[in-house]
This record gives structure tokens, C-alpha cells and sequence, in this order.
């Protein structure tokens, strides 16, 4: 199977998949998760074929508006990469889905909706112009709100949903203006050519344009200011939060940043921005995830902190740099992720203050997500600490050393908070009463999968490289042996050690550091607890919006458009009273006039 | 031959009708006159201008309309009489503004 036949099967694959589970629903409910199943590992086998004898360039080019749009199909490593890791996590999460959703309703819906998620996210990876992009953006846009908001009928479930949307459009809006203003100066919406074309744009236009891409990614990859709607997001059912987390929905803003990453480059402000957001976010998210007792918004704030390290590592310039964390992060998140929701599944709590000592009960799980764990902080020979290394090393060859601080201190908190969570829910004592088992085997067999990636993922490397610079993007090809060792040389080596030990020594020193932060500075827990008050703002600022508009509104109907109501009527009134004079109703009158105009009339006609 | 006074005269009579007259037979006397008028002054005008059988036909066409508008204006007049047991202009004042 040539890369290119699988690239049109792999977007057909899911699609007809999403559209066919109704269809058997009515058949037979049962059959429904096999038969995503199925379609999920049809994709994934197909997505494997992709890179297999694979000519970078764009195949099954169809021009829908001669002349104006055409889209195709864009095969190369940066897009093979993510239809990889969406596929591949979601074969694994629809697998894990059989245990995990065996009780609920709706499953039609559910897995139309995976599958549809799936195969947007390899769309948007594949699309070879912007306006399918942000179609197939957008489509991942309401399958996340339609997911995220699963369980409707609990209201902070469908309130997260609606947030979600609400707060990427805020992006997309910004993205669509770029794209927009790309298409009006170049003529077209290929992303090869607007690339080509964007030396020829005027510095002022090109930072505008940029900007619109940072901001429809911020909102995608929910990065610092709008992070807010991922932990939010919590609410979904724990197998969508790992799709969202590793495979589709956040993936796409680091995808859509590295993809245009060389117009961002002639922008030398809008590399710093990326930078700095990309810092601030990786500290924040690594802050607010300390100080967070629950399993899942822990986990989702340190999607936040890792997404964080990928937009700086493409503000510092390392692409691949972004692009191998991201195909970590994938793995060893979504391992996390569904290690939680085996967890969740037993105890059905989320709050880790609750759980402890499961590891006795439920080793398989609790050994997966100590891998995970060491995988997110980043500890040697796991596939996290290279990708994070090699985006500190970046970053450090970049000479930004003020985002690069930012970002150590982030890992050493990524350290502490990832040992403390591994020990308020799988180590020590009990803290409940609750009898615990292990998961079944549709649920336990993708965490071994995944942990098996997340030790040995980065061994991949040199066919990654390999397959990086035959689609033309710079970079020297290294086998696994030569990362080692560049790794363990590398001056990033020690901020990625010392901030793990650093980590280490916060974790043993935790009650101390809780007593002072407690007694001393209180303040500092109670807003993190509430997420630094982002929410608080942006709910004041949509509170004054509705307030404001509710008197605007008020304004404007009462008394504008009423009074234009009064004054017409008024009008009319008048007018009424002075024309009904002429209305005699005498039939004789009326022929009198008559024969007066018919008089006048033949007075200016002779 | 003239047929100018002729029109004029019976123009002036369906008018002198319409306007003076109350009872609605009667105007409808006084709009039959009026479009006997009408319809010479179309005849005329035909010979005048040399086109005898175009204006004929066009005279057809008028009679035939006429036979309309005698039509609805009795059913107009029956109905009016069926209301109101009277064929008086004057109770026709209702319309007044």
C-alpha cells in the first residue's frame, strides 16, 4: 500500500466509520464499540503505511473552484506525525472505551463522535491549504463541545462544553482573520504558497497575520490567556479528556504553529511572543497542577505546562524539537490519562485526597502511571526527558535565557507535582473504604501498550529524523544512540537533572514547604486553587459584557425604537385626521373632481 | 359631416347626469353616455385620421367591455337595493371620512 493511497483511505476511514455507527445502532447497540473498534484499527493500521515509501509533496489535488480553491491531500513528516499519534491514541482510547463506557447510554453518539474527532484532527494534519484546515479545525472544534459536554444532563458538563467552544473560537475567529488576510494579499489558499509568499508581505501586515496564527493556536493548544476552558474540560468522560489531551484536539495549535512556523520566523516579535507565552504558560500550568486536588484537573494543567514547552521549543526555533515532545507527550499523557480514568472508574472520586495505597489493589495501573509520571518529569531513559531536553537545549543554543528559566523552574515543579500525585493516589495507606479492583483487560491491555511507549518512543528517532529532512526541513538525521549521547552532554542535561532532584528534594521536603506556604503565605494556595482568578476575570469580564449589553439593549428598544415607533404612529395620526376632509363619500362630489382633473389634464395636453 | 358637437353634447349629458342625478339607474344611464361618447369620439377620430378599421375594432372592443360594466354595475345595484330598500346615492354617504 503506497503512502498516498493511504492518505485518501485514512481520511475516508473514519468518516464513513462516524457515519455509520447510527446506522448500526439501529441494528444492534452491542455491535457498536466493536465496530469503532474496528474502524479505529483500520485507521491506525492505514496511518502505519503512511510513512512508508512516502514522497513529501501533495497528492489527489482537486480543484473544487477553478481558479480559486483547490485542495489536496499534504504528505510530509510534520503532517504524518500527528495522523499518527490521533489515530494510533485513538485506536487505543476506543479500545480502553469498551471497559470504561460499558454503563453508559448514548454509545451511538459517543464513538460517532470519536471517530469523528479521529478523523478530523488527521484531516486538518493533511490538508494542504488553509480553508480545509480550518474546516477540519472547526469540525474538532464542535466534536469537542459535543464530547467534552457528553453527559448533558449534568449541568457542569454541559457548561464546560459551551466554555470550551466558546473560548477556542476566541482563536479560531483570530485564525480565520489571518487566513483571510493571507488569501486577499497572495491569491490563494495553499499553505506552500502563502509560505513562499510571505516574504514579499510588509512587516506590519506579516505581524498581523502571525499574530492571528498565535492566537488561533493560544486558544487551540490552550495556552496562557486562554488556557482556561482545558481544565474545565475535565468534565468529559476521562476517555475524551485523554483524546483531547494526546491525540487531536490540543495537538493542533502546536501543528498549526510548527506548520507556519517559517512566516513566524520573519517575525522577530512574534518569536518572542511564542516564547514568553510558551514559558509562562509551562510555569503556570506546572503551579496551578501543585496545587490541585483533583486526579484529572492535575493532569490537565500539566497538558497546559507540556503544550507550554512545545509552543516555546517553536518560539526558540526547534520545530522537530516541538514536534518529538509532542509525539511524547501523546503517549505518555494519554497513558496518564487512562491510568486516571481506571482509577476514576474504581473509586468514583477525582479528588486524590481521597485515594492512596491502590497500589496494592491495582499494580498493572499503578506501575503505568508511575511510568507516565516518570515519563512527565522527564527522568532519563524515559521518552519525555529526551524531547524536554532537547527543547531546553534548544533554547539555550537560542540564548533566550529568560523564557528558559521560566521553563526550568517549571519542570522542577513538573517533578514535584508528578511524584506527588504517584503518591497521594497509589502509594501509602488507604484513605477510603472502598473495595478496589483492577481493571478489566479492555481497559489494562492500552496502558501496557502505552507504557511500553512511553520508555521506548524515543528509540524512533532516527527514522523521525530520517523521514524530517527527506521532507526537506533542516535538521541532521540522528539514530537513537547519538540523541543518548548528545543528550547526556548536553548543557541542558544538567537543568533537566538538577530541576528532577530539585523536584525530588520539594517532594521530600513537602509538609515543611505545605506548613510555611500555609501559615506564611496562605494566599498563594488559595489562588492557585482557583486557578490564579482567570476565571473569576473572564467571568467578570462577560458579567459587565451582558451587563452592558442588557442596558444598551434596554436603551436602544425603550427608547429609540420605541419612540420611532411613537413618532411614526403620531405621524400617521395626523396625517389621517387632515386627509379624511377630502373624503366626502358623496359620489357626486368625487365625479365633479373627476371632471375637474380630466379638465386640467386636457388643459396640459392641448 | 361633424360628429364633434355630437360627442361633446353626449359627454356633457352623461357628465350633467352623473353629477346631478341620485338615483343609481340613473347614473348608470349618465356612465352609458359617457361611453357612447367615447366610443364615437374613438370612431371619429378613425375616420379623421384615415384608419377606419383599426378604431372599428378597437370601438368592438369598448361595446364589449361596456356589457362588463353594465353587468357588475346592476349586481352592484341589486345588491345595494337588496341591503338598504333604496336606490339613493345618499345612503351611500357612509364611505364619508
Amino acid at each position: 500500500m503506497s503512502s498516498e493511497f493511504s492518505a485518501l483511505l485514512i481520511l475516508l476511514v473514519p468518516f464513513a466509520g462516524a457515519a455509520l455507527v447510527p446506522l448500526l445502532n439501529l441494528l444492534s447497540p452491542r455491535i457498536v464499540p466493536a465496530f469503532a473498534v474496528l474502524v479505529g484499527l483500520a485507521s491506525a493500521v492505514i496511518a502505519f503505511f503512511l510513512p512508508f515509501g512516502m514522497k513529501p509533496g501533495v497528492y489527489f489535488s482537486y480543484e473544487v473552484l477553478p481558479g480559486v480553491f483547490k485542495t489536496g491531500l499534504l504528505l510530509d513528516t510534520l503532517s504524518i506525525v500527528p495522523a499518527l499519534i490521533a489515530t494510533w491514541i485513538g485506536f487505543l482510547v476506543l479500545i480502553y472505551s469498551i471497559g470504561y463506557m460499558k454503563k453508559e447510554e448514548n454509545l451511538s453518539r459517543y464513538y460517532s463522535l470519536v471517530l469523528l474527532f479521529i478523523g478530523s484532527m488527521v484531516g486538518m494534519s493533511l490538508s494542504d491549504n488553509f480553508l480545509s484546515l480550518f474546516f477540519f479545525w472547526e469540525v474538532m472544534g464542535v466534536c469537542s463541545y459535543l464530547l467534552i459536554g457528553f453527559f448533558y444532563a449534568d449541568p457542569k458538563a454541559a457548561a464546560a462544553g459551551v466554555k470550551a467552544f466558546i473560548v477556542t473560537r476566541i482563536g479560531d475567529v483570530a485564525l480565520f482573520g489571518a487566513i483571510l488576510i493571507l488569501y486577499v494579499l497572495s491569491g490563494s489558499f495553499e499553505i506552500s504558497a502563502n509560505l513562499a509568499y510571505a516574504s514579499k508581505i510588509g512587516l506590519p501586515l506579516l505581524t498581523a497575520i502571525s499574530f492571528g496564527f498565535i492566537v488561533g493556536a493560544v486558544g487551540k493548544s490552550a495556552q496562557v490567556p486562554l488556557h482556561v476552558w482545558l481544565p474545565d474540560a475535565m468534565e468529559a468522560p476521562t476517555t475524551i479528556s485523554a483524546l483531547i489531551h494526546a491525540a487531536t484536539m490540543v495537538n493542533a495549535g502546536v501543528y498549526l504553529l510548527a506548520r507556519v512556523h517559517p512566516l513566524l520566523a520573519q517575525v522577530p516579535v512574534s518569536v518572542e511572543t511564542l516564547q514568553w507565552i510558551g514559558a509562562i504558560t509551562a510555569l503556570l500550568g506546572a503551579f496551578l497542577a501543585t496545587f490541585n486536588n483533583d486526579l484529572k484537573r492535575i493532569l490537565a494543567y500539566s497538558t497546559v505546562s507540556q503544550l507550554g514547552y512545545m509552543v516555546f521549543a517553536i518560539g526558540v526555533g526547534g520545530v522537530f524539537a516541538s514536534q518529538f515532545h509532542l509525539f511524547s507527550h501523546a503517549i505518555f499523557k494519554a497513558l496518564l490519562f487512562l491510568c486516571a480514568g481506571a482509577v476514576i472508574h474504581e473509586l468514583g472520586t477525582r479528588d486524590v485526597r481521597e485515594m492512596g495505597g491502590l497500589n496494592k489493589e491495582m499494580p498493572l495501573t499503578g506501575m503505568a502511571f508511575f511510568v507516565g509520571a516518570l515519563a512527565l518529569m522527564g527522568l532519563p531513559l524515559f521518552n519525555g526527558f529526551f524531547s524536554k531536553d532537547m527543547i531546553l537545549e534548544q533554547a539555550y543554543e537560542h540564548n533566550s535565557f529568560g523564557p528558559l528559566s521560566l521553563a526550568v523552574i517549571a519542570a522542577v515543579l513538573t517533578a514535584f507535582y508528578s511524584l506527588r500525585t504517584t503518591a497521594m493516589v497509589f502509594w501509602g495507606q488507604q484513605r477510603n473504604t472502598k473495595h478496589v479492583h483492577e481493571a478489566p483487560a479492555s481497559m489494562t491491555t492500552p496502558l501496557v501498550i502505552l507504557s511500553i511507549g512511553a520508555v521506548f518512543s524515543w528509540l524512533l528517532i532516527g527514522r523521525i529524523t530520517a523521514s524530517w529532512s527527506l521532507s526537506g526541513f533542516e535538521g541532521e538525521i540522528i539514530g537513537w544512540k547519538a540523541l543518548a549521547h548528545e543528550t547526556f552532554v548536553s548543557k541542558a542535561f544538567m537543568m533537566t537533572a538538577g530541576a528532577i532532584i530539585a523536584g525530588y528534594l520539594m517532594y521530600m521536603k513537602k509538609t515543611a514547604i505545605g506548613n510555611f506556604l500555609g501559615s506564611k503565605l496562605p494566599v498563594v494556595g488559595k489562588s492557585a486553587g482557583i486557578g490564579l482568578g482567570f476565571d473569576a476575570v473572564y467571568g467578570g469580564f462577560v458579567a459587565f459584557v451582558y451587563g452592558f449589553a442588557g442596558f444598551a439593549r434596554n436603551i436602544w428598544e425603550e427608547y429609540i425604537m420605541e419612540g420611532i415607533n411613537k413618532v411614526t404612529g403620531a405621524v400617521a395620526v395626523l396625517s389621517s385626521l387632515l386627509a379624511r376632509k377630502m373624503q366626502t363619500g358623496d359620489i357626486h362630489w368625487n365625479l365633479v373632481y373627476i371632471v375637474i382633473t380630466l379638465i386640467i389634464l386636457l388643459g396640459m395636453v392641448l | 359631416m361633424n360628429l364633434l358637437p355630437l360627442i361633446f353634447v353626449l359627454f356633457g349629458l352623461g357628465v350633467f347626469c352623473l353629477v346631478t342625478k341620485h338615483n343609481l339607474v340613473k347614473l348608470l344611464i349618465g356612465l352609458e353616455l359617457l361611453g357612447k361618447a367615447t366610443t364615437l369620439a374613438i370612431v371619429w377620430s378613425g375616420v379623421l385620421k384615415n384608419t377606419v378599421a383599426y378604431n372599428q375594432s378597437l370601438a368592438i372592443v369598448i361595446i364589449v367591455i361596456e356589457v362588463m360594466v353594465v353587468a357588475v354595475f346592476l349586481g352592484l345595484i341589486y345588491a345595494f337595493y337588496q341591503q338598504s330598500n333604496t336606490l339613493d346615492t345618499e345612503e351611500l354617504r357612509r364611505l364619508k371620512g
